[in-house]
């Protein structure tokens, strides 16, 4: 692997309900993103969005279906401190105030 | 300002070539405006992702330039344009809606956008004004 492509990847981080979100979230690897808010024991998960270079809608896809399934349970997900590229997204496919958004 | 670069992305398989034309739109705006070279990589990944979802991914064509104060992006891909819907209704999707959101999300982010039919290939054209 080139450190190009290693760029590219999603890394999360698990740590006590909340996941820690680095690098690219497209087609490609939002199923990742959605196996890991799954995997999360409690019923609010916490997604620490400061290290997302890049999301599109395949990935805003993720976060609502996430969104959906854990307010069903009574839970809650939240988007903590999004990088612009999340803030970008959020703002061009009007879906930001449908999410739970914690700017720092 | 002007440049101007193709790449054909071949026999796509799965979602790993979004991530090269990305990388290939980012590799040709580096002049230009952050913001602006930020939202046509958003372009083009949605819309080589939509190509791919719906089984076009045999070839894909990205074609970036910038000329006279603007950006243009064709993605061109096999079909026709009865596989996706008039450029008009590329609208925001409701917020709870799952699907169909990336075409409105690349209307929003274009000054315009057309699509047109070559043949038995579908090309659609961004463009972008370079404030």
């Amino acid at each position: 692997m080139t450190d190009g492509e290693a760029l590219q990847a999603l890394t999360i981080t698990a740590s006590d309900g909340q996941l820690a979100l680095a690098g690219e979230i497209d087609a490609h690897t939002a199923p990742q993103l959605g196996a890991a808010i799954a995997e999360v024991a409690a019923p609010h998960v916490v997604l620490d969005m400061s290290a997302v270079e890049f999301v599109d809608s395949s990935g805003l896809r993720v976060l609502i279906e996430a969104h959906k399934a854990l307010e069903e349970n009574g839970g809650r997900l939240v988007l903590h401190d999004p990088s612009p590229a999340v803030r970008r997204l959020l703002e061009v496919s009007g879906v930001g105030d449908h999410l739970h958004v914690e700017q720092l | 300002m002007s440049n101007h670069a193709v790449r054909e992305f071949r026999g796509t398989s799965d979602f790993a070539d979004v991530s090269a034309a990305r990388r290939f739109v980012r590799s040709q705006l580096v002049d230009i405006d952050p913001a602006v070279s930020s939202d046509m990589q958003l372009a083009v990944s949605e819309l080589v992702t939509n190509a791919i979802e719906h089984g076009h991914a045999d070839t894909v064509i990205v074609d970036i330039s910038c000329v006279d104060g603007e950006v243009i992006l064709v993605v061109t891909h096999p079909g026709t344009t009865d596989d996706l819907p008039d450029v008009d209704s590329w609208q925001p999707a409701p917020p709870e809606a799952l699907a169909g959101r990336g075409l409105g999300i690349v209307r929003h982010l274009a000054t315009s956008v057309s699509m047109r039919r070559l043949g038995d290939r579908v090309s659609i054209t961004v463009r972008r004004a370079l404030a």
